[in-house]
């Protein structure tokens, strides 16, 4: 484990700055409270990303993702590590202090049935954030709302509905919509198109793409589909079993993945065309629990190539050119 | 008849409700009614088919009218091949598996009409052609999770939480084999745990289903269906809960496995790849109708619904580079009231004047690929 180096240089071009990153959550304690037993969700993550690009995160479940993302913004307390947002170190910041970086950084839940009130309407979803940060003044604020409706593709009319006479494509713009109302910076999109049918799942995307044309938005999109990652990322992270394994710009990822986790990521992904016979690596057994990880590189169980280094040691998360990282003992 | 909103006078309501009664009433009379076996006996049109579904009609009856889950599909699957059904949620390919198991929920959900025949072998060996939807539901053992068993869509909600994997598996061969005894059953589910490639079968077969992964969960489950050796698998969304690893693990498994069992399979999905992977003939269904149905080959290559082709087209591949992706404007209609035109009319790009008039009939274009659409068949493509 290395040491927290706590600087103030921050790059002024990163708008979303990670550094070593850690998250863990205790399973067994004490009686006095001490912690015996944890669960290390997210392990020494570290990315940069500008303003206006993409980050996509993809893995599978369990890998830690979704409680990246929702460290990022605060949602959970970090262990370890900076976050470092928009040249702000954010990390030791309390909730008063939060409160007003809380409107420049959002995120859009994976379930549209379960993240919107069921007893307020539309329009009331939408104003309250914008009511609550001052985004506008009191008199202007349904007219935003409406403005903000059109733009995310939602019927004015639709402003004195309910949630429950939506259908799941329609609840997401909302979501989409109720974060963009108080006009952040950052959005981190939690799996937004995992619950939906293929092609409301394209409206979707290209909503969210046109919106980031628009509004100059960064986005961290979390998904365990890789082919909507692509479609819509600049930069790649993949995660498996709480670290980065893998990171690099969009094209590097994939013209050469590094990590043999995410080789066989790419080959498990099933072509919509019958004549294409992938050349599969197909992993053996499942994912380790999360709780007890194993030793060594974490995807030895599973890599078809491992070694005996592989079972001993940490694989060191290195940098091959160009910003494209991985950790693994095989790249020597 | 079709109205623009979907609000309903209170007199409006006691009037379906009373005729709801009426039909459930009769129809749940025919369900439970004693048969002799010679009512629903049958003939296939053709011999190598192990299912044909002709006309099949589910509705639900339900307080804001009849819900047609199922309007008219017809389809065939012919011995050892793997027929795929693709369509998004509601489009009611889950309904007609369901229709095929005779799972569907009463007394609100109801096989109306049509024939579903199944080509079985009974205990001695004689083949017998059974019309499913015209058995009573007392006789419906005979076949169902014997003769047809079924892969759910949720592995972690279909196992027992209560009983071990072991009970579970072996209960499969109490119900379905008279001779069986305790070292029997549990031989034989020791072995079909073996066969979809679990490690550990005897630690698996002695521990509850929380303690599996859902990749692991999803083994057993195929497992259980595999345990009664059954002439046709319908697997309902297999994959989606899992993990792509996992995925490209349980299809491999279950190619493998059709094969070994010299059986049939009905793989039901949303996920064009796996269709693509898996089925040698696809169907696509939408808003409870088969609107397409060809050989793999060439649903895709050579598209012809508009729904299809926009199906594939808004899904992004790796390959893909465009900026932006296709995407069908709009919602699947409502299930209530539908029109009597094409139900996908609104949302389709290349509307013809013909397309206001009647649902348009399935027509072969090519040999044994057949499609709903105006856009083909009478004068000039």
């Amino acid at each position: 484990m290395s040491e927290e180096i706590k600087s103030n240089d921050f790059d002024p071009e990163a708008i979303l700055e990670v550094r070593n990153l850690r998250k863990c959550f205790p399973l067994k304690k004490t009686v006095t409270g001490k912690v015996t037993q944890e669960l290390i969700a997210v392990d020494n993550v570290s990315f940069k990303l500008k303003a206006g690009e993409t980050l996509g995160i993809v893995g599978e479940s369990g890998c830690g993702k979704t409680t990246l993302g929702r460290t990022i913004l605060k949602l959970h307390a970090a262990t370890g590590g900076q976050i470092i947002f928009d040249g702000k170190d954010i990390t030791n910041y309390n909730s008063k202090q939060m409160r007003d970086i809380r409107k420049e950084m959002q995120i859009i839940f994976q379930d549209p049935y379960s993240s919107l009130p069921p007893r307020s309407t539309v329009g009331g979803i939408l104003s309250e954030p914008v009511e609550v940060h001052n985004i506008v003044p009191k008199d202007k604020v349904k007219d935003y709302v409406l403005d903000l409706m059109t733009k995310c593709g939602l019927r004015d009319y639709y402003y004195e509905r309910y949630p429950h006479e939506f259908s799941g494509g329609q609840r997401q713009r909302i979501c989409i919509a109720r974060a963009l109302s108080v006009k952040p910076k950052l959005v981190i999109c939690d799996e937004p198109v995992s619950a939906l049918d293929v092609s409301i799942q394209a409206q979707i995307i290209n909503l969210l793409k046109q919106l980031q044309n628009e509004l100059n938005l960064t986005y961290v999109f979390i998904s365990h589909d890789l082919s909507v990652v692509k479609f819509i990322s600049d930069k790649i992270g993949v995660m498996y079993l709480g670290s980065m394994v893998e990171f690099g710009s969009k094209k590097d990822i994939f013209a050469n993945p590094l990590h043999p986790y995410t080789k066989a990521l790419f080959s498990a992904i099933p072509h919509p065309d019958p004549k294409v016979k992938m050349n599969r690596i197909i992993l053996k057994g499942d994912i380790p629990s999360p709780a007890n990880p194993p030793k060594g590189c974490r995807f030895h169980t599973r890599c078809p190539n491992a070694t005996d280094i592989c079972r001993e040691v940490a694989p060191e998360y290195k940098d091959y050119g160009n910003g494209h990282c991985a950790a693994c003992h095989l790249l020597g | 008849m079709s109205k623009k909103s979907n609000h309903l006078s209170g007199k409006e309501v006691r009037a379906i409700a009373k005729e709801n009664k009426r039909i459930i009433k009769s129809l749940e009379a025919y369900k439970n009614r004693k048969a002799d076996e010679s009512e629903y006996l049958g003939h296939m049109s053709n011999p190598d088919n192990i299912l044909e579904i002709d006309n099949l009609h589910t509705y639900f009856f339900t307080e804001q009218g009849v819900v047609k889950a199922v309007n008219g599909v017809s389809f065939e699957i012919p011995k050892n091949t793997t027929v795929g059904i693709v369509g998004e949620s509601g489009c009611g390919k889950s309904v007609t598996s369901m229709s095929v198991m005779r799972l569907i929920q009463g007394p609100a959900g109801q096989i109306y009409s049509g024939s579903i025949r199944f080509n079985a072998k009974d205990t001695q060996g004689v083949s017998k052609v059974y019309d499913i939807a015209k058995m009573p539901i007392s006789d419906i053992h005979k076949i169902r999770g014997n003769q047809i068993s079924m892969i759910f869509q949720e592995p972690m909600t279909s196992l027992n939480p209560v009983f071990t994997i072991g009970q579970q598996l072996d209960e499969v061969s109490f119900i379905h084999d008279e001779n069986a005894t305790k070292e029997s059953a549990r031989a034989k589910s020791l072995q079909m745990l073996e066969l979809v490639g679990i490690a550990m079968p005897e630690r698996v077969y002695n521990s509850f289903p929380h303690e599996l992964s859902g990749g692991m969960r999803q083994r057993v489950m195929i497992s259980m269906a595999l345990a009664s050796n059954p002439r046709l698998i319908i697997a309902d969304e297999p994959t989606p809960a899992l993990d792509v690893t996992i995925q490209a693990q349980i299809l491999d498994l279950l190619r493998e496995l059709k094969n070994k069992i010299d059986g049939s399979i009905m793989l039901i999905t949303h996920d064009l790849g796996v269709i693509a992977e898996m089925a040698d003939y696809v169907v696509v269904m939408y808003a409870g109708r088969v609107i397409e149905k060809g050989p793999v080959d060439e649903i895709f290559h050579n598209p012809l619904h508009p729904y299809t082709v926009g199906l594939q087209k808004s899904k992004p591949t790796l390959e893909s580079e465009s900026e932006t992706l296709f995407n069908i404007p709009g919602n699947v209609p409502n299930p209530v009231n539908m029109p009597n035109f094409c139900y996908f009319k609104e949302r389709c790009s290349q509307c013809k004047k013909k397309c206001s008039g009647d649902y348009p009939e399935m027509i072969e274009v090519t040999p044994n690929h057949f499609v709903a659409c105006h856009l083909y068949g009478g004068e000039e493509e």
